[in-house]
């Protein structure tokens, strides 16, 4: 009795201590694990002294030190009555199960037993924890206790047991893979979508190109998605994809076989044209790259990663592959049904669920069915601050293909200032793509706007931006190159531009873009050339001096006035060569070169 | 360095990486296999979503406070690399979370166990994001419009953008399996929409109803944008003019149309850019701080009836340099109760199978959420 007063008045002295700061909590078992004996704690009689001690561990563990010493004391409690004694005892052994696999195998009875305990959740932790335990010894062992949870009556020992294939599956063990796979077919074909969720990773990892499995339940795997959770939702949706490529081929109607089709001599019209009907009777007008098509619907069928690693063996393989394989979007019913789950996952709160269903309706859709894509991508950029980065890599990718998409909503593209600066660049990149006439006003100012951004790095990228768009829209080249030209005047009364300072960056920028614009037709930018080599005297940025002085070599016979002017020029140069930068030395020469003989 | 601190998706030559900040916290995942990078993304975020509710709010003292909890959290909602339980009602009842009735209890009786020794119900059902044994002695349902107003003001004062992003915060204390419907009077304001699980989707594809088995407690039911909003309820009008080397800096802020509710919270904030050495700033109704990182603040409250409340000053521009050529954005800040200004309206909320005593509670509030005023 009385050692029993001390044990409890020790351990409650020390936790009115703690007290003073901060209330009940662990804290201090974190901060100072070490100054008590935690060997002897783990010999206590009291669950909570055990406790006690297993959370110091776990506190050492997660400090980084190697507890490893301790494991005979740790297992001897796996058989504890206590559930938080057995959870803090399975923590310990899935860390260091394999240093010590002797040791290890000596609670494999516990967990057994265990698996066998009325409680679904003590079932569930032992089998956790028994695939958790990485031994080939063991292996068979784990897989007759996962097969035996793969029919559990509990909904959650069943899920964990999907969980526990691809641990399986890593002991790489070819005696047992096929067991493993009849399992996740088993699995999939679960009535509950929680189950079934768990089988869709299991069987991403193990066996994703087995598609007997997935061709068996298709129709019950694209009906239970909607209640999926939106973990496996995620990636069932990815299965159920390459599924249908691998069966059936590219859908004809998509932007995808569009993408990769060789334009037919007598068919002028744009590729991406949504008004364009495809075929007439069945019969495709274009004809298609059957190479590129083989690759792209390998990729799909094999998944990223396998394909990647595989690439430089394609030709090997593609024989494997009958030739370029094209069904209809209407009349084939898996492409149907499976565009018809997937739409109303455009609505999930999850932005990862979103971008796959996106992904599929990219893939699968129809080209007039695709905008319903645009505006679910576009709410995650508001709703999801995280995804935002993502969302927008993806974006830029669709607006490339089919601009007219997203101009509608080219207000979404709008940068604002809580953006991280590559959002911001990526936001310049899908607006400079999908600006049109009749939104190249509004997009005009904004980017005024932005050019007086502190940031001269974003500052700098909307010139680009500039260029870009007047690339796209000649019409706005002239207004362009205006708006630049006044630009670089404004930056030239600013008396410290450095060559790597921000303001170069703005400036260099400026005469990149107008050179870019000039490339389009020389002849009308005549005057831009001049006034640009009349202000070469005060530019000193070495950059910006060889782009103009390029110009002006490039240029030489364009027009009227710059023949004319190519002696004052060439006089020029001569005379500030010496004080150059050893680049535009180099330019001047070339530039020399290139004027014509009989204009010296 | 800098460059990499920010970005969400890092490719290493052996690993993705993925992290998110929440309050100064770094949430870090690692893969080695090719996966869609937004699951492990909004992994992470759900991750800090659940830690927050649980510890009541994210730092780092609070997380090794309770770090136990933080393992046997992460041990139940991961595993092997695959999400296994994210649900916070089944968390919660497989996990108390801590709070200070029981952390008393556990230093008195020396039991610090909050691990549940029962499969929590909800696991085996068909409705898994709800506990299956929901008693309340009060019947009640909560229903917030929460909103927030997006605006860009450009240089010349034109509105260029004004939209709402809002959610439907649902707070069910009722008992039972219950079964609602929510429907607005104006659905077709809504230009965006995205649910929680819980939302059947037909009814809202074909009626624009909401039918839904809640979640016990506090959650999120949908979140919604509404675009093209014509006005702001306040101004903020900077002016900024430089001379010889300082510039002279008003901003005078006021009600442009009154929402008929009282807006507070006001608070005006911007970066003096890098070229600016100094500023002396004072403003005539609240107080303007500027913080070492060239910060300024200037906490206005509520807007006075008899003044308009106008910040002023100078500050003087780095040597060299005549004019200011950048100018700051401000980011504003309000709270406005009582209203949403989306104009969206909820019409009804039914349920089956009422109880006796049934309370039903409507609120909305408006804050400013991407807001700025560029001058």
């Amino acid at each position: 009795m009385f050692p029993q007063f001390a044990g409890t008045s020790e351990t409650l002295s020390k936790a009115a201590s703690s007290l003073v700061f901060r209330i009940g909590t662990d804290a201090h078992l974190y901060d100072d694990p070490e100054d008590v004996n935690i060997g002897a704690l783990l010999e206590s009689r009291f669950d909570s002294e055990k406790c006690e001690a297993l959370k110091r561990l776990l506190a050492l563990i997660a400090q980084g030190f190697d507890v490893s010493n301790f494991f005979p004391q740790v297992v001897k409690n796996v058989a504890s009555q206590s559930l938080e004694v057995k959870k803090l005892v399975y923590l310990y052994l899935l860390h260091y199960a394999e240093k010590r696999p002797n040791e290890a195998l000596l609670s494999i009875n516990c967990f057994q037993k265990d698996l066998g305990d009325p409680n679904p959740l003590v079932r569930a932790w032992a089998l956790r924890a028994m695939a958790g335990i990485r031994l080939h010894v063991i292996s068979p062992l784990v897989l007759v206790a996962v097969g035996k949870c793969a029919r559990d009556p509990s909904v959650f020992v069943r899920k964990c047991a999907a969980n526990a294939l691809p641990k399986l599956h890593e002991l790489r063990q070819e005696e047992i893979t096929s067991a493993i796979e009849e399992i996740v077919g088993i699995l999939l074909n679960d009535r509950s979508p929680g189950v079934v969720g768990a089988a869709a990773a299991a069987f991403a990892s193990i066996c994703p190109n087995n598609f007997t499995l997935i061709g068996r339940n298709y129709r019950n795997l694209c009906q239970i998605l909607p209640d999926v959770e939106e973990w496996g939702q995620i990636l069932l949706i990815e299965i159920l994809l390459r599924y249908v490529v691998a069966s059936h081929g590219l859908v004809k109607e998509s932007i995808m076989s569009s993408l990769l089709c060789i334009e037919s001599s007598h068919s002028e019209k744009d590729v991406f044209d949504v008004n364009v009907a495809l075929e007439d009777n069945g019969i495709p007008s274009r004809t298609y790259d059957s190479e590129l098509v083989n690759l792209v619907s390998r990729s799909y069928i094999e998944g990223l990663g396998e394909y990647l690693t595989r690439s430089s063996d394609t030709n090997a393989r593609l024989s494997d592959l009958n030739g370029a394989r094209f069904t209809s979007g209407q009349t084939n019913d898996d492409v149907k049904l499976l565009l018809q789950c997937t739409s109303p996952l455009l609505w999930s709160h999850n932005s990862a669920v979103v971008l796959a269903a996106a992904g599929v309706h990219w893939i699968m859709s129809p080209k007039e069915d695709i905008k319903r894509i645009v505006k679910p991508l576009l709410f995650i950029l508001r709703s999801s601050g995280a995804s935002k980065y993502v969302v927008l890599c993806n974006i830029q990718v669709f607006a490339k293909a089919l601009p007219h998409l997203f101009v509608p909503h080219y207000e979404d593209f709008f940068v604002s200032s809580s953006d991280s600066y590559q959002s911001k660049a990526l936001k310049l990149e899908i607006l400079s793509s999908i600006v049109t006439e009749s939104s190249i006003s509004s997009v005009f100012k904004e980017f005024q706007d932005y050019i007086r951004d502190p940031d001269r790095r974003f500052a700098a990228d909307t010139v680009a931006a500039i260029g870009l768009c007047a690339r796209r829209l000649p019409k706005m080249a002239n207004t362009c190159v205006e708006g630049l030209l006044a630009l670089i005047r404004q930056e030239l009364l600013t008396s410290d531009i450095e060559s790597g300072n921000g303001e170069a960056d703005v400036l260099i920028q400026s005469i990149i873009s107008i050179k870019s614009i000039i490339k389009q037709d020389p002849s009308c930018h005549e005057k831009v050339i001049i006034q640009l080599f009349r202000s070469l005297d005060s530019i000193k940025v070495p950059e910006a001096r060889v782009m103009i002085i390029w110009m002006v070599g490039e240029y030489s016979s364009v027009g009227v006035k710059i023949p004319r002017m190519l002696t004052t020029v060439l006089k020029y140069l001569a005379w500030c060569f010496k004080s150059e930068a050893v680049e535009t030395k180099l330019q001047i020469l070339n530039t020399t070169i290139k004027c014509p003989c009989f204009h010296i | 360095m800098l460059f990499l601190k920010s970005m969400p998706v890092i490719a290493s030559p052996t690993h993705y990486i993925f992290q998110i900040v929440r309050a100064g916290i770094t949430f870090l995942a690692c893969t080695q296999v090719e996966m869609p990078p937004l699951m492990g993304i909004e992994f992470l975020c759900r991750v800090a979503d659940i830690l927050s509710d649980y510890l009541g709010e994210l730092n780092e003292d609070l997380i090794k406070d309770n770090f136990v909890i933080v393992y046997e959290l992460l041990d139940e909602m991961i595993d092997n690399g695959f999400p296994l339980t994210t649900e916070p009602n089944i968390l919660r009842e497989m996990i108390a979370p801590p709070n200070i009735v029981s952390k008393m209890l556990s230093v008195v009786t020396g039991n610090s166990s909050n691990v549940s020794d029962i499969l929590p119900g909800a696991t085996a059902s068909c409705v898994p994001w709800r506990p299956t044994d929901v008693k309340y002695a009060n019947n009640e349902v909560y229903v917030d419009l929460v909103e927030e107003m997006d605006a860009i003001i450009n240089r010349d004062g034109v509105l260029v953008k004004c939209e709402i992003y809002g959610e439907v915060q649902v707070n069910c204390l009722l008992s039972g399996l219950p079964d609602l419907t929510l429907s607005f009077a104006n659905p077709s304001i809504l230009h965006d929409v995205r649910f929680h699980p819980c939302v059947r989707f037909r009814p809202w594809e074909s009626h624009q109803i909401l039918s839904f088995v809640p979640p016990d407690g506090q959650f999120k039911l949908m979140s919604y944008r509404v675009k093209k909003l014509k006005s702001t309820p306040i101004y903020v009008k900077p002016q900024l003019t430089s001379d010889a080397g300082t510039c002279r800096i008003s901003v005078m802020v006021g009600i442009r149309n009154d929402p008929g509710k009282t807006i507070d919270s006001i608070i005006l904030q911007f970066q003096l850019p890098p070229c600016i050495l100094s500023a002396d700033l004072t403003s005539n109704h609240g107080t303007v701080n500027v913080l070492s990182n060239k910060i300024c603040t200037w906490s206005i409250g509520r807007i006075p009836k008899d003044k308009a409340p106008s910040l002023s000053g100078t500050m003087v521009l780095e040597t060299g340099l005549e004019t200011l050529r950048v100018f700051p954005t401000f980011q504003v800040e309000f709270r406005i109760m009582g209203v949403a200004l989306s104009g969206l309206q909820i019409d009804k909320l039914d349920l089956q199978n009422v109880p006796n005593r049934l309370y039903k509670g409507f609120r909305a509030v408006t804050r400013a959420g991407e807001y700025e005023v560029r001058s």
